[in-house]
């Protein structure tokens, strides 16, 4: 028991560390006192001098930016350990049903006809569902709603988005729209809309809840469908559950940051190395890692070069080598 | 009043008929064991009943109740499943793994503690509290059938239903879960549905005093329900299987023992191989 709860304690510390470090840094520093007197001067009204431009840019800036950061690793790592368990593959990441190209293609329709990205977020978020929506109907079409089945549907309706989207592309104006598209795909929080941002977290907050309150079932369905319906769970309600919670976290990070690979890939599998495959403890420790992870691979994002590297690129570069680092030490552990 | 009671009930994959016309009850503190030919349908007619599978015609009923008014969640606590073969997929601690027996009375995150403390209990009772903390994916193929079993009675349900539960064990352990089953429906009262290939294994349960009945599956019927030492000792599995079979009681033991030898039928098939 012990050593399990250094873990969390480690984890947890080092998403409050990460967290302050990344309002602390960036082209204007801070120092830690400054950032929680500016915090509490701008919601509290306790004057502690701190100037205004400080002020707008830890409460206005940074704060919602580390937190979405934070929410949007805590929803990817999640959705992607949910379904990594549900499908029983460690090669499935959270855009298996075709949310991830659901999205894209979503967001690149609002850019192409509005030319701007305000309704990108909506767009986005409205295409990720609907795509799982649609691989769960093709699974449905073609027989008894299965995890092989489901992901075939998946593949189907992922690849048709995919073709979608670059048909898209191809018509739209390269100077303008194309780099927009392109962009928007390689993921950000830098143009965060504080208009949308309470609707993303929302989103994001009810796929976390279901995700930690259907964790138990997680473990149950790897029993097998039989078995787990003789134990009292019933398997369509519970996998559609899961699905639902997953999807949910997942469009509402990908409609507030873009499409951003990997995390929901590698960072179930670290989680999965430190504390173990029960996704009781699985689920909510790979939020605290992704949460962690996103925030810092973001500081980097917008310290390492003068202008701002889009999320996506710095995810996999980071993760990959660290990934294999991981897999060398562990060789594997938690599958099998 | 049975526990389970099945009434002319029907399957069939597509067109192919596996059984029909099959009606049995099993009462509370009762055994029944389905016996029969390879791909005569024990294993659909268990699946029938755990409600993985829809029969095309026929009733059945637990507790008075027909099994399509049945959630699963309250079909699991009338009836336990131990099935054959299992596929590992995650290195789950052992004890989570029979904890999730509890899963029917689980709700959100709650009462972990609680269903772990059970679980326990139960591994103690049935010697493998051992295993606890162990993957279960490092466990032996015996170690992982009382598992399963542990799994099920954590269930608490009235009703065992076990897929050929002794096919993998050696001779002592098979031993030790045909007493345990005994014991169960004996003391607890508890129903058990169970397949077999091993007629020694009705036998036994016979000679250890429980009320058993044994149902003969052949030819897409049930063609015999009984007594074990009645059905074996008629004859009739002789045409069944091509074999040629007694019944031989241990001398001072009131233990009966199956024998199956080799009929003429069968020679000829092994000299038809040679040539």
């Amino acid at each position: 028991m012990k050593p399990n709860k250094a873990k969390w304690a480690a984890a947890i510390i080092a998403v409050v560390a990460v967290f302050l470090l990344s309002i602390c840094v960036g082209r204007f520093p801070l120092s830690p006192d400054q950032v929680l007197q500016a915090l509490l001067q701008r919601f509290f009204g306790i004057d502690f001098g701190i100037t205004p431009d400080a002020i707008a840019i830890v409460a206005d800036n940074r704060f919602p930016r580390a937190l979405a950061g934070a929410v949007v690793g805590a929803s990817l790592a999640a959705s992607g350990c949910a379904f990594q368990g549900l499908f029983q593959n460690p090669l499935v990441s959270q855009g298996i049903l075709g949310v991830s190209s659901g999205a894209s293609f979503g967001a690149a329709l609002s850019i192409l006809i509005f030319s701007t990205t305000l309704f990108t977020p909506a767009f986005a978020f409205v295409f990720a569902l609907l795509a799982v929506g649609l691989s769960f109907m093709v699974a449905r079409m073609c027989g008894e709603v299965t995890s092989l089945m489901l992901v075939l549907g998946g593949m189907i309706i992922s690849a048709i988005f995919a073709a979608l989207l670059s048909f898209l592309k191809y018509v739209a104006d390269p100077y303008n729209q194309l780099a927009s598209i392109v962009f928007w795909n390689m993921g950000s929080l830098a143009s965060l809309e504080s208009a949308v941002l309470p609707y993303g977290f929302a989103v994001m907050i009810i796929g976390l809840v279901i995700l930690l309150g259907t964790s138990w079932m997680l473990n149950v369905l790897s029993m097998g469908d039989r078995e787990a319906s003789s134990m009292g769970v019933s398997v369509k309600r519970a996998r559609l559950a899961i699905v639902s919670g997953a999807s949910l976290a997942t469009a509402g990070a990908v409609s507030i940051a873009g499409t951003i690979g990997w995390v929901g890939l590698v960072i179930p599998h670290i989680a999965r190395f430190i504390v173990g495959s029960d996704n009781r403890t699985l689920i909510p420790f790979s939020m605290l890692l992704g949460a962690a992870f996103m925030m810092l691979v973001d500081i980097l994002c917008r310290t390492v070069t003068g202008s701002e590297i889009p999320l996506g690129i710095l995810t996999s570069l980071i993760g990959g080598p660290f990934f294999i680092y991981l897999l060398r030490r562990y060789k594997g552990r938690g599958w099998k | 009043m049975s526990l389970l009671e099945v009434n002319d009930l029907a399957f069939s994959f597509g067109d192919k008929l596996v059984f029909e016309h099959v009606s049995f009850t099993v009462d509370p503190g009762q055994v029944f064991c389905l016996v029969g030919p390879n791909g005569c349908g024990k294993t659909t007619l268990e699946h029938c009943v755990l409600m993985h599978l829809k029969p095309q015609r026929g009733d059945i009923r637990v507790n008075g109740k027909s099994l399509s008014e049945y959630s699963e969640r309250e079909l699991a606590g009338e009836v336990a499943y131990v099935p054959q073969t299992h596929v590992r997929s995650f290195p789950y601690r052992t004890i989570d793994v029979v904890a999730m027996g509890r899963a029917r009375k689980q709700r959100f995150l709650d009462a972990r503690a609680d269903h772990e403390q059970y679980a326990l209990e139960i591994m103690d009772q049935l010697g493998i509290d051992h295993l606890a903390e162990k993957e279960y994916t490092t466990l032996s193929g015996g170690e992982l059938q009382m598992v399963l079993l542990a799994r099920a009675l954590v269930q608490e349900s009235k009703m065992l239903v076990l897929d050929e539960p002794v096919a993998h064990l050696d001779v002592r352990r098979t031993q030790d879960i045909l007493l345990l089953l005994a014991k169960l429906a004996k003391s607890r009262g508890l129903a058990i549905l169970l397949s077999t290939h091993d007629f020694n294994h009705p036998l036994m349960l016979e000679d250890e005093g429980i009320d058993i009945q044994m149902g003969l599956m052949e030819g897409g019927r049930m063609s015999e329900i009984g007594v074990p030492t009645q059905i074996l000792s008629s004859g009739c599995l002789n045409d069944i299987y091509g074999i040629e079979s007694q019944i031989v009681e241990i001398p001072g033991e009131p233990v009966h023992h199956f024998l199956a030898t080799w009929s003429n039928g069968r020679k000829d098939c092994v000299d038809n191989a040679k040539r």
